[in-house]
């Protein structure tokens, strides 16, 4: 593992340096570039997240308690770690009429508890990912999600990784658990990018293609211009993963 | 396939403003959500005596009452 740099700290930690983070650079660089072709504008997000915008998207009603806290400024508990970078971009649009499609993408660190016995660095508490992230009309949405697929596809078969585009679910924890995943699959809502990867029994989820529909619009009173409904959607791409199995890959 | 319309209109969706017919899609405008899926799912596994996997929970199965009726109630 140290040979292409991968260094497992304790508490599901990695340091990365030499080959693996050169991969992790590279990768995401791609990423950005394929976003900024298709229209994307970019912007640096903190990776500290507003509790209220957090709970305002419903995140606690599915994974009470995936995120991770900080103590921190004024009122100490009002940030905590954000356990993805898209959330800022609903906060963002909070309110604002849209006149017309937006694509947005950002990278950043992001944060979320693991159950105990997680293997590192295929899983971390503390990872980088890079998004993409959709608004606009709903068959928009949905056709910018098919061409990211596509897209991104195709690019892992040019790495000659062993990839494959899966339906998948989130796991979703309380009361409306199954029912959450079962319409989540019953929609097509979500379909991982996995990889298999040398030295791991499953495949690795690489990248997500998400349909929010008005998950996101109808909390954050996103709309067209005119109030037409607006849907949302995201491509999330986890960093090190790309580069675990890059580098395992090429091994 | 009346009966399964009937329990639809009447226990799933007994708020709603319209009568839902066999070719109503179920899962547009959030008719059917995460809540009143698995009472769906539980009325026709109680019909027909038969689990549904998980993997037969799919939109060419689902979409309507009529898909549903034809796919595990009156499969021919």
């Amino acid at each position: 593992m140290n040979a292409v740099g991968f260094h497992s700290l304790s508490d599901g930690r990695v340091a990365l340096s030499g080959r693996a983070l050169d991969e992790c650079r590279r990768l995401d660089d791609v990423f950005a570039l394929m976003a900024r072709d298709d229209g994307a504008s970019e912007t640096m997000f903190p990776s500290l997240l507003s509790r209220a915008t957090l709970e305002r998207s419903g995140y606690f009603e599915s994974f009470p308690d995936g995120a991770m806290g900080v103590t921190c400024g004024e009122n100490r508990e009002a940030q905590v770690l954000a356990p993805a970078v898209c959330y800022h971009c609903y906060a963002a649009w909070a309110g604002l009429p849209l006149d017309g499609p937006r694509i947005v993408t950002c990278v950043g660190r992001c944060f979320r508890e693991e159950p105990a016995g997680f293997d590192p660095p295929a899983r971390l508490r503390e990872f980088t990912m890079r998004e993409v992230v959709f608004a606009g009309a709903p068959g928009w949405v949905v056709e910018r999600r098919r061409a990211w697929m596509q897209r991104v596809e195709a690019f892992a078969r040019s790495l000659e990784l062993d990839a494959t585009m899966e339906l998948a679910n989130d796991p979703f924890f309380g009361g409306q658990a199954r029912g959450r995943q079962l319409l989540q699959r019953l929609k097509e809502l979500k379909y991982e990018l996995r990889v298999r990867v040398a030295g791991l029994p499953e495949p690795l989820a690489v990248a997500s293609f998400n349909l929010h529909e008005t998950h996101f619009t109808d909390r954050f009173e996103i709309a067209l211009t005119g109030g037409a409904t607006a849907h949302t959607g995201c491509v999330a791409f986890g960093i090190e993963r790309w580069a675990l199995a890059v580098t395992r890959a090429k091994s | 396939m009346n009966e399964l319309l009937d329990f639809v209109n009447a226990s799933l969706l007994p708020d709603h403003e319209h009568r839902v017919d066999a070719d109503t899609p179920l899962f547009e405008h959030g008719l059917v959500d995460s809540l009143n899926i698995l009472q769906l799912i539980a009325f026709v596994e109680g019909k027909t005596q038969r689990t549904i996997a998980d993997r037969d929970v799919v939109m060419s199965n689902f979409r309507t009452v009529r898909t549903i009726a034809t796919r595990f109630l009156d499969p021919r």
